[in-house]
């Protein structure tokens, strides 16, 4: 009993820090009523109707693929040293926890904001740093665009090329979950979930919201 | 027989006293810095380095630039989020103020040392030196060490706390 005080200060002192926190580290995140921590979307989103590229060079029709399965989109680039990879980095951390009985019902899907840099082949290369079962996605431009403004994203903003032409590319932060129930889009990880908070969803989610509500 | 001009010695006085004003300025010693690594890069030509930079002393300090062997171009970057949940880095070319009686930790998603253009491949268990360069506190060379790419802090930000409990990846 007397380590639950302790922990209660600590969690306290880790909410301050994480207040302090003004380069966007998340706040702790809460269980809603149906006890998950993913920040509800206002309105679900259904899954684009869109075909794109997989990392093996191999078309990717989104809905056949994903068809009545948790999935996970993170839109980003490769060429991106630190949100990108560090967000791919902590999935691959909440993968290895889980059982692959959980895992392989599960899509973790990284869709390039970048497609000029990032060809198939450059996503091979980055997605092999991360888990195997990872699906890194390009295609045209305006295809990209057109489905982050389906799911009310912002869209990518790219900076000016520098004397080396290398350029750097806004994207959005969070992670969206796409569920089995509808396929549609519920729930958002902003940047600086908790790898214990995914693993808690991702648990409660494989099998859908309806399964997971309390 | 040269006579020196009593304007000359105070001249020559002068100067060296300016000189050692601006000796006793680079003597301020650089900041501790201690825990720098780099995540080894998932992609070959960036990668970032954080570090814990520690108190300064009483006057501050910034850091104004870096710069490595393993790199084309080093630059202090800071990742941010905008309102509408966007992430973007900014280069910041007025340097990192490393506050007096605290210092700066640079961490993922936060503040940063970005490297551009890796002459050499980065791999995990390597060991680099970077080159950092405080206003005050002049140059300090550190050891960088490559870490796993996936195992670093749980959620970014480098609030969570390390979360050790990973299998062996081998994804």
């Amino acid at each position: 009993m007397t380590a639950r005080p302790l922990a209660l200060a600590l969690a306290g002192l880790g909410l301050l820090l994480l207040a302090g926190c003004e380069t966007g580290g998340a706040d702790a995140l809460e269980a809603g009523q149906d006890g998950i921590l993913g920040v509800p979307l206002e309105e679900p989103v259904a899954k684009p109707d869109v075909v794109l590229t997989d990392h093996h060079g191999e078309p990717f029709d989104l809905r056949a693929e994903t068809d009545g399965e948790l999935t996970l989109a993170f839109f980003g680039y490769a060429s991106c040293p630190d949100i990108c990879p560090v967000h791919m980095a902590n999935l691959t951390s909440v993968f290895d926890r889980l059982p692959s009985t959980v895992t392989d019902r599960i899509n973790v899907l990284f869709v390039t904001t970048d497609p000029a840099r990032d060809t198939p082949e450059a996503l091979e290369v980055f997605m092999g740093s991360f888990d195997s079962d990872f699906v890194g996605l390009t295609g045209d431009l305006d295809e990209i665009v057109d489905l982050m403004t389906e799911l009310n994203l912002p869209r990518p903003v790219f900076e000016e090329p520098d004397d080396d032409g290398f350029y750097e590319v806004g994207h959005p932060a969070q992670v969206l979950a796409f569920l089995p129930d509808d396929d549609h889009a519920h729930y958002a990880y902003p940047w600086g979930t908790r790898q214990s908070d995914f693993t808690h969803d991702l648990r409660a989610l494989v099998d859908g919201a309806a399964a997971a509500r309390p | 027989m040269t006579r020196v001009s009593p304007w000359l010695v105070a001249l020559a006085l002068l100067v060296a006293a300016v000189g050692c004003a601006d000796d006793d300025a680079a003597e301020a010693a650089p900041p501790e810095v201690t825990g720098a690594e780099t995540p080894e890069p998932a992609a070959p030509d960036v990668a970032a380095v954080y570090a814990t930079i520690g108190d300064p002393g009483p006057d501050g300090d910034t850091l104004v630039g870096a710069s490595t062997d393993v790199a084309e171009r080093v630059e202090l970057h800071e990742s941010v989020i905008d309102d509408d949940g966007s992430a973007r880095m900014v280069e910041l070319e007025d340097g990192i103020d490393v506050a007096a009686g605290e210092g700066v930790v640079l961490e993922r998603g936060g503040l940063h040392v970005m490297l551009m253009g890796l002459e050499t491949e980065l791999a995990e268990g390597d060991r680099y030196e970077l080159t950092l360069e405080f206003e005050r506190g002049g140059e300090v060379t550190v050891d960088v060490d490559v870490v796993p790419t996936v195992g670093g802090d749980d959620g970014g930000g480098g609030h969570g706390g390390q979360d050790e409990a990973h299998g062996d990846d081998d994804g």
